[in-house]
């Protein structure tokens, strides 16, 4: 038996980068996946390649109906929800003293709002349901430590990390696991300034293994904490980064124990 | 299976969280060198993991001194040729009020709930680090993010082994061996037998749990052996807790705080 065998999956974000790679992987091995995004053309393309088991649903996760609708399709097309991965975000770079309101809200509400209202959608449908469940949300390294001129793109992916927590105590008592990950560095179409080769190897040396991640390496830490394996995993961080967030002693210039 | 081929120590192995894991990553293709001062038991544990299909040996050592941590590697390396991951468990609880506390007691869990942690990562990871690649797990506790009260030095140790796992991921990371750190919340085991056996501590310890219940040696397990193998590549210097959420739900205990309009029910011993 496969390891996610008739386990059926929401991943926002799916169209792209860590989304669309958790979405291939989850029906690798067995499950199915509806991939809710805003962009029709490249979700619907992800859905078609990854074949039967996957469908393409447009929606916006910052409108609850659409966040609603997203349930009512899931529930229609392969009959239940078991899993949630709420990757769906924005980017709005800019200094602190630059950000607009528009900018601020814009991430805001796709970041934070978005992974808030399709967690509740799907939370409510399995708690009506008694159906166990597990939802994964996407923080980030930058939730940990700010991350300078990413606008509001930090207290986003803090606040998700609290979240999470908040929504794995509450939902604990009936069966819905809920936990966060932190990626560090990893190689999407949203970070595509690591295609500059200069950036990408300052970013690998500053990483403890040497490496930027990849959308793999995310995507496996996901599918363990959906899956039974991690069965009493709830209410917490995990990080991916390859030791980067444990490292900031190495970057001290001038520092040399040895 | 995702530790096929794969060599792994496991100290404490021979029973408890450590035996699980011993099993659990022999029916995921590992050889297994069981690394406990009990012999009796890791014959056991032994039986379990041939019964797996895989091959085990036995070390029988004191993880606390040096001399017993490199002849484990020997030994490892010798049955099996290198060494890939070690999970390091070994820890002998003593519980006293800190006043009580007396020295002979601190020393004896920070000998082998830290010190023991060191020396045998230190001597499974100079092989790890010749071959290039490695995993080492640290199995902490609630207790290392929580002061546990009453737990004499068992607190202050599995805080230590946090920092040591992301110590061993930042400063051996880019030679490709990487360093983590599991903390399982209340897990009955053999440790921790005589507390659960009395049927209002488990109820209680279960009810303060945000999932209800309290977790078992096996739901550590998986973590261990997830860390150990290729599937968490960029994991490093980073820790799991598997605590059925119970490290962030301070708030449920606070009495008399009361959001929803009701009394929070709040059963403890």
């Amino acid at each position: 038996m496969a390891r996610f065998d008739s386990k059926i999956c929401i991943v926002t974000g799916g169209a792209r980068g860590i989304g669309e790679k958790t979405a291939e992987m989850f029906v690798e091995q067995g499950g199915k996946v509806v991939i809710g995004d805003n962009n029709e053309e490249l979700g619907s393309a992800v859905a078609d390649t990854i074949g039967a088991d996957a469908r393409f649903f447009k929606m916006d996760v910052a409108d609850p109906a659409s966040c609603q609708a997203a349930v009512d399709f899931t529930v229609s097309e392969f009959g239940g929800v078991d899993y949630v991965v709420n990757s769906a975000i924005a980017m709005a770079p800019g200094a602190l003293k630059d950000l607009s309101p528009e900018d601020w809200n814009k991430v805001i509400s796709i970041g934070l709002t978005g992974t808030f209202l399709m967690s509740q959608a799907a939370g409510r449908w399995m708690i009506d349901q008694g159906r166990k469940g597990s939802i994964v949300n996407l923080s980030s390294i930058g939730g940990i430590t700010p991350y300078g001129m990413s606008g509001a793109y930090s207290t986003v992916k803090a606040a998700v990390i609290m979240l999470s927590k908040h929504l794995g105590i509450e939902w604990a008592a009936k069966g819905i696991r809920v936990n966060a990950i932190m990626p560090g560095h990893t190689e999407t179409p949203l970070t595509s300034y690591l295609q500059d080769p200069e950036i990408k190897k300052g970013r690998s040396e500053v990483t403890p293994l040497q490496r930027v991640g990849q959308p793999v390496d995310i995507a496996n830490a996901i599918l363990f904490l959906l899956s039974d394996e991690a069965d009493y995993i709830t209410s917490t961080g995990l990080l991916i980064d390859g030791g980067l967030a444990a490292s900031v002693m190495n970057h001290l210039p001038g520092r040399k124990w040895d | 299976m995702m530790l096929k081929g794969k060599t792994i120590i496991v100290t404490g192995g021979a029973s408890g969280i450590g035996r699980a894991t011993c099993v659990l990553a022999a029916s995921e293709g590992a050889n297994v060198a069981i690394a406990d001062i009990n012999k009796e038991l890791a014959e056991e544990t032994q039986g379990l993991v041939e019964a797996e299909g895989a091959k085990a040996i036995i070390i029988e050592m004191d993880t606390s001194k040096a001399a017993d941590a490199k002849r484990m590697a020997d030994e490892t390396v010798k049955a099996f040729g290198t060494i890939d991951g070690i999970v390091c468990s070994a820890i002998k609880l003593k519980p006293s009020a800190l006043e009580d506390l007396s020295e002979e007691d601190w020393d004896m869990v920070i000998d082998i709930g830290l010190k023991g942690y060191f020396l045998c990562a230190q001597a499974a990871g100079r092989v790890m680090l010749e071959q290039g690649s490695g995993s080492i797990v640290f199995i902490s506790s609630i207790g290392g993010v929580q002061a546990y009260n009453g737990a004499g030095a068992y607190s202050v140790a599995k805080a230590g082994a946090i920092m040591l796992g992301n110590l061993v991921g930042v400063e051996w990371g880019n030679r490709g061996v990487r360093g983590n750190t599991v903390a399982p919340g209340q897990i009955p085991t053999p440790m921790t037998a005589a507390m659960f056996a009395d049927p209002e501590i488990a109820a209680g310890r279960a009810a303060v749990v945000p999932m209800g219940r309290v977790g078992e040696a096996n739901e550590i397990a998986e973590a261990c052996v997830w860390l150990l193998s290729d599937r968490a590549s960029y994991v490093n210097a980073a820790t799991i807790k598997v605590d059925g959420g119970q490290a962030e739900s301070k708030m449920m205990h606070t009495p008399g705080r009361n959001w929803g309009g009701k009394k929070i029910q709040y059963k403890a011993n």
